[in-house]
């Protein structure tokens, strides 16, 4: 079966324990992963990729040592694999105005959260996005149903039967 | 012609009645007896009582007010002039508006032989009465000398005796033993002798001889007195010849047939003698040697204006520099003004961000004590909670006191294990995870976990564990999350904790407890740096370049600080297999007491210019969830530490060499030292 994955890139070791215990109610039917930085958001990406799973949403901080989070969404937006699929969020306390452009402009940025986060917004952005990825990947919804975005869902499906 | 015999007599023609009457019983005043004073109030009653007066008798002065209320005093005196038996008559003006130009017809007539200001002075209508009277009675010793008192001269200056032989046109134009003044009593001889002694004219100070822009009729005769030539700009009059008018005035915007360029005024009392272009040209009939007179006072008067002309040039070029100089100090002195400013702006705001800190720092420290200590209660508080549930506890604990492992060597672990539950047909990947998070990290621990325990059923066909174990598992988890909650907690207090200590560190530097001691030996403490370094300095080179210096008045364990800071920076910078220079040496210090000078230098890729100036403002960097105090706050500290000792640090740096350099003075400004 493809595992629908959630990717946390986060330096500070609490923010990212505090970011993927907060993603605990969805974890049933959704892998979450966590990388310290974008050299191992990338081989997370790789790895996702090699098993053929879906990454649907990369929550990502800005300040990550070397690269930049917003770097790293530029690059997966760059990448044909995830463009138009994977969701993208930066959830960031310190991107200037500038950075947060280039990352709406350049990295197709689905959303903005603010540090410190409120984890019910934290978990409806993250289930909106997944929903939307598996609905752009063609998958069948029904495997996460239960952690996706029911009411997003339905409409997406009655949208659909609407066409025919 | 009248008799001897026939009375002398003056007229005195003013509008005003009381000011009538004043002058009445001034001119009385001074002739007493010897004269009649008549009196008219206009034009019409001044030219009936003038030709009253000459009827029988002698009006020898008129004086008349220049505006009558039926005509000017000008027209007074000139239809006056030409009535024959009135023609020797002085008439003098008396006016308020001191210009010439008002009387220029009556003077070209030569019908106005003086100005007398109005209102008028005792001593200035003496002074007239007797000049005109003079030169009227010149023929007539006997009554002359009846005025003797009147008159203190013996003729009115200006008429000189006639008779002195005048030189050939060349002398006279070459001849440098004649002099000005002897070139001006020649020209009034030939004036005198051509046109008949023409008449003088005394005027007041302020009196405009020629206005500025007027068509010049003749020329001025200065015979006594000085005339000053100015020219009124859009800033004022600017006052261009005094001393250097020579004896004629007006010759020369005459013989250049222009208006007048420069306003020519009275000083003092002038006497004049008014000489029109036709007088001139009469005279030169008579006379043609007046030509190579009025050339020569032509040709020196251009001389001394040129001369004049030269001098305000050398003036001009020397004010000019000096305004040069004075801009360019003034602009100096404004540039460091501006400096000088934007560096008072910096420090005023590093100053406001520096109270600030410290209020930060001193507010932060009570909550950063207060966390640290809940957290500390609430891990005892939940170890007696857990206590009976072993494993919970264990996860608890473990997930507190875990060492950190990166994201990677996790998800390599956690796959590891969710590959050993499958194997084993314990579980799936999902499981996997909730096990590796409470802190299982192999099948042994993952089958205490699900399997064994007191009362527990066995765990079935299926995957994943029963209704009991979930339940089980769910306290473990809980177990570890609250672990996992209070090292988060532990870890952000301890950050805070850090910030709040470095920045106390940092505000501290300047103003630290340490006092100043005497006998402080820097070299030594340099050592002392070096030693407590040591374990970093396997890796580099140190050469040391150690001068005798005298010890100085310091804080010895703040300069401790300084040195470990710079040496400690340099190794970071240069990397492994530094080549560092350690220099102490003797520095020539502003209060005469030799200090010291301390260098460290690396052989490091440098400082980028742009940053160069920054390296010293405070600021620190996390990185990792760890607080560095990068080189800049660590350098902060050392600059606030050696400016309390009122010395410099200074750094300058290009690739491959960056050099730190620290003076210290014997003693620091207004501190004593502790013995």
């Amino acid at each position: 079966m493809t595992e629908l994955v959630v990717l946390v890139v986060e330096d500070e070791p609490e923010v990212r324990e505090a970011l993927v215990r907060d993603l605990a109610p969805i974890a049933g039917s959704v892998r979450i992963e966590a990388a310290e930085d974008a050299e191992d958001a990338a081989a997370v990406v790789r790895e996702v990729a090699a098993a053929g799973d879906l990454l649907g949403l990369v929550l990502a901080d800005h300040r990550l040592p070397g690269r930049t989070g917003v770097d790293l969404l530029v690059e997966l937006e760059e990448d044909p694999a995830h463009r138009g699929v994977t969701r993208k969020v930066l959830v960031t306390g310190q991107a200037g105005h500038a950075d947060t452009i280039r990352a709406v402009n350049d990295a197709g940025l689905d959303h903005y959260l603010a540090k410190p986060w409120d984890p019910e917004e934290l978990l409806a952005v993250t289930r909106a996005a997944l929903t939307d990825a598996v609905l752009d990947a063609g998958l069948d919804p029904l495997p996460y149903v239960a952690d996706l975005d029911g009411p997003r869902l339905l409409e997406a499906f009655g949208r659909r039967t609407g066409d025919r | 012609m009248t008799t001897p015999e026939a009375p002398l007599r003056v007229l005195a023609v003013e509008g005003d009645e009381a000011l009538r009457a004043l002058l009445v019983g001034d001119l009385e005043d001074l002739l007493g007896d010897r004269a009649e004073v008549l009196a008219a109030a206009d034009l019409e009653e001044g030219l009936v009582a003038a030709r009253a007066a000459a009827d029988g008798g002698r009006l020898a002065l008129v004086i008349a007010e220049r505006s009558l209320p039926d005509g000017s005093g000008g027209a007074l005196l000139e239809a006056l002039h030409g009535d024959p038996a009135l023609r020797r008559t002085r008439k003098v003006l008396l006016t308020s508006r001191p210009s010439l130009r008002e009387v220029d017809d009556a003077l070209k007539q030569g019908a106005v032989h003086g100005m007398l200001n109005r209102p008028w002075t005792h001593a200035g209508l003496r002074e007239h009465v007797g000049a005109h009277l003079g030169p009227y009675l010149a023929d007539e010793p006997d009554i002359r000398a009846r005025f003797a008192d009147l008159l203190e001269v013996p003729t009115l200056p200006g008429y000189a005796p006639a008779g002195a032989t005048l030189p050939d046109p060349a002398a006279l134009l070459l001849d440098p033993t004649i002099t000005d003044d002897q070139v001006e009593q020649l020209m009034v001889q030939v004036l005198d002798e051509a046109l008949g002694r023409p008449p003088r004219l005394r005027v007041a100070p302020g009196t405009v001889l020629i206005e500025e822009g007027d068509d010049v009729g003749g020329i001025y005769v200065v015979l006594e007195g000085e005339v000053a030539l100015s020219r009124h700009g859009e800033d004022g009059a600017h006052l261009l010849h005094s001393r250097s008018t020579g004896p004629v005035v007006g010759l020369l915007s005459l013989t250049s047939h222009s208006r007048a360029f420069l306003q020519c005024r009275a000083v003092t009392d002038v006497l004049v003698i008014p000489v029109t272009i036709e007088q001139l040209g009469e005279a030169l009939a008579v006379e043609p040697r007046l030509a190579a007179l009025l050339t020569r006072v032509l040709v020196s008067s251009l001389a001394r204006r040129l001369r004049r002309a030269d001098e305000l040039q050398l003036e001009v070029d020397r004010l000019n520099r000096t305004l040069a100089t004075e801009r360019d100090e003034l602009a100096r002195a404004l540039r460091a003004l501006a400096e000088a400013d934007a560096q008072l702006v910096g420090q005023a705001r590093l100053a406001t961000i520096g109270e600030l800190a410290a209020g930060i720092a001193h507010e932060l420290n009570n909550p950063s004590a207060a966390l640290q200590r809940a957290s500390d209660h609430l891990a005892e508080d939940l170890l007696a909670i857990l206590g009976p549930d072993a494993l919970a506890t264990s996860a608890f604990q473990t997930a507190r006191t875990e060492p950190p492992m990166s994201t990677a060597e996790a998800r390599a672990g956690r796959r590891a294990l969710a590959a050993a539950l499958r194997e084993g047909g314990l579980g799936d990947r999902a499981l996997a995870d909730r096990l590796w998070g409470v802190g299982v990290r192999d099948l042994d621990a993952a089958r205490r976990v699900l399997g064994s325990g007191p009362g527990r059923p066995e765990p079935g066909p299926d995957v994943g564990p029963h209704e009991a174990g979930e339940a089980q598992l769910r306290s473990i988890e809980a177990g570890a999350r609250a672990g996992r909650a209070l090292r988060g907690i532990q870890q952000a207090t301890d950050r805070i904790g850090g910030l709040v200590g470095g920045l106390r560190a940092y505000l501290r530097g300047g103003e630290g407890d340490e006092p100043f001691t005497a006998g402080v030996d820097v070299t030594a403490g340099v050592e002392d740096a070096l030693r407590l370094l040591g374990h970093r300095l396997r890796d580099a080179t140190v050469e040391r370049r150690f001068e005798a210096v005298a010890p100085i008045v310091a804080r010895p364990g703040a300069l401790q600080q300084v040195w470990t800071n710079l040496l400690g920076n340099a190794l970071d910078a240069a990397g492994p297999g530094a080549r560092l220079v350690v220099e102490v040496a003797t520095a020539p210090s502003e209060t005469g007491a030799a200090g010291v000078e301390v260098t460290v230098a690396d052989d490091g890729p440098g400082i980028p210019a742009e940053l160069l100036e920054q390296v010293f403002e405070p600021r620190f960097t996390t990185k990792h969830g760890q607080v560095r105090f990068g080189v800049g706050l660590g350098l902060s500290i050392s600059r606030r530490i050696v400016d309390a000792h009122g010395g410099t640090i200074t750094v300058s740096s290009r690739p491959g060499r960056t050099v730190f350099t620290v003076r210290l003075p014997a003693t620091p400004p207004g501190i004593g030292a502790t013995p």
